[in-house]
């Protein structure tokens, strides 16, 4: 059973679980840096136990676009 | 001749931005010139702090202050943490701050004659040895080490006025910095950008630039790999240049592979921020039978080792004057006089090729930062009053506690953070029945290591 993707999110990235909404983007922050962005793409996988294409790594951009690419993987997150 | 002189052919372009700007070399020096007459007028040598954004202005600042053979500043990156700023000010006492982006701030308007000690004649720029752990010390760079690292950069490399970088690290990390500055020496230039590796703004950017070159700490490297470098459409790039750390020889042989792939060479490099920074680097056509080696000493320099200790030893015209740790260490000449002890430990081959095998105090980098495990840890025994281990790798520090601790990982991460800017992608939390210990009783990182490996 897969964890919520907020919870991925806000453990990986080590942030409240209320900060993580679709508008939350990549680098805006000093947690979610390019180091916790691997350890983030690291962590969905194994939620998720998928593997991201190269094209969605560079892609997932927010929290709503991690949502969005998800999707395509056919989980639910 | 040195490269804050930007002579370039005056039309040739120096600095791009995200946006399609550019800045030709006769733009920059104007700018630059424009730039430092905002710095302090009253004569004599000045000290400021230069939080440095991958901008026009904030390079030109930096150029202008060299040039002006009187400002000194100090590279300190853009985020700096306030905390970190404010200790910094207290003890370096800043004539100026400056961001690139507002007017420069004068943080002293009279000087009172003899009261604030003055820069020696020598000192060209500061730069800060690591994040925010431990001691707040600065290594004090020359003009001439400055100029000196440049030039045997652009010479090992083969720098010519046709390449082109880009920024992936900040530009007050001397690794960044020695890009920007061999790049101008060679009369080529670089693609200014906040973006980072893992962003398609990124590739678009150095698609359409034409990039010839990419550089890393071992942890973009990584970075490298999921982001499908050969993906990418780099048409121009002709070297992948690596410092910053160690590299794992798997990731050195896969990026081997795929330069070769992609007709470019790839630079596996060695450096200290002490020595402006780079000491050595490894040939590319001998990387493959030298996979774990550092590599021979740069042009202008030489590699020895201790006798008695197997210390590396690095002399060179880029070997900083010493280290300051106070406004009135800043008087101070040369005190080096360009022997540099790395404090690493290392062995030489028979053909003269360095390899490093440990370290005299325990050092680790990330994300090319240095770091003492011994700061850190004892920053946090003295926060959580329980007993814990700091030991790690490159781009990996765990902190080990026992199963008594009532801490939370949670805490951990937390405390590294705010005190010591370290990120959760490169902390691990692990937990044990007990420490274990040495003979005379201090904890016996070494058995912790292995176990862990």
């Amino acid at each position: 059973m897969s964890k919520p993707l907020e919870d991925v999110f806000s453990e990986t990235l080590g942030i409240d679980r209320a900060r993580v909404v679709d508008g939350l983007e990549y680098n805006s922050i000093k947690e979610w840096d390019s180091v916790a962005h691997m350890a983030l793409i690291a962590a969905l996988e194994e939620n998720y136990d998928i593997m991201l294409e190269t094209e969605d790594v560079i892609d997932m951009s927010s929290v709503g676009r991690a949502r969005e690419i998800l999707s395509k993987y056919s989980v639910t997150a | 001749m040195a490269f804050w002189n930007l002579k370039a052919e005056g039309d040739a372009v120096a600095l791009l931005a995200d946006s399609g700007a550019t800045l030709t070399y006769a733009q920059l020096a104007r700018r630059a010139d424009e730039l430092a007459g905002q710095l302090p007028e009253q004569p004599g040598r000045t000290v400021g702090f230069l939080l440095f954004p991958p901008t026009f202005d904030a390079v030109s600042l930096y150029l202008g202050a060299l040039r002006s053979g009187r400002h000194v500043p100090l590279l300190l990156p853009p985020g700096i943490h306030p905390a970190l700023l404010a200790d910094l000010r207290e003890k370096y006492q800043p004539d100026w701050i400056a961001t690139g982006t507002e007017p420069v701030q004068h943080v002293r308007s009279e000087r009172a004659a003899g009261a604030i000690p003055i820069p020696h004649e020598s000192l060209g720029l500061l730069l800060s040895t690591s994040g925010s752990t431990g001691s707040q010390k600065l290594v004090r760079l020359s003009y001439t080490a400055l100029e000196a690292n440049a030039e045997s950069i652009v010479e090992y490399l083969r720098l010519r006025e046709d390449d082109r970088a880009i920024t992936t690290l900040e530009l007050s990390y001397s690794f960044g910095m020695s890009i920007l500055n061999s790049h101008l020496a060679a009369g080529a230039s670089v693609v200014l950008t906040d973006e980072t590796l893992l962003s398609r703004g990124f590739w678009e950017l150095a698609q359409k630039s034409h990039i010839t070159s990419l550089s890393g700490v071992p942890s973009q490297f990584a970075m490298l790999r999921r982001a499908g470098l050969e993906r990418r459409g780099l048409d121009s790039l002709r070297m992948l240049t690596q410092a910053g750390g160690n590299l794992s020889e798997p990731l050195k042989r896969e990026f081997k592979a795929l330069s070769e792939r992609l007709g470019s060479e790839f630079f596996v490099m060695y450096g200290q921020t002490e020595a402006a920074p780079r000491i050595s680097y490894v040939p590319p056509a001998r990387l493959d039978e030298k996979l774990g080696s550092i590599g021979v000493a740069v042009p202008g320099g030489a590699l020895d080792l201790d006798p008695a200790t197997a210390e590396l030893i690095y002399r060179g015209p880029n070997v900083m004057l010493g280290y300051a740790e106070s406004r009135a260490d800043l008087e101070r000449g040369d005190d080096l006089q360009g022997v540099l002890r790395t404090g690493d430990i290392g062995r030489r081959d028979e053909e003269g090729f360095y390899f490093l095998t440990g370290r005299l105090k325990r050092f680790i980098k990330l994300s090319g930062a240095r770091v003492n495990l011994d700061d850190v840890e004892k920053m946090l025994v003295d926060e959580l009053d329980t007993p814990l281990a700091c030991v790690g790798t490159d781009d990996r520090l765990t902190v080990v506690l026992t199963d008594g601790a009532s801490v939370t990982d949670a805490a951990i991460r937390e405390f590294l953070r705010v005190r010591c800017d370290i990120y959760a992608g490169l902390i691990a939390v692990e937990r044990r029945g007990a420490l274990p210990f040495t003979a005379n009783g201090k904890v016996d990182y070494q058995a912790l290591m292995r176990e862990m490996s």
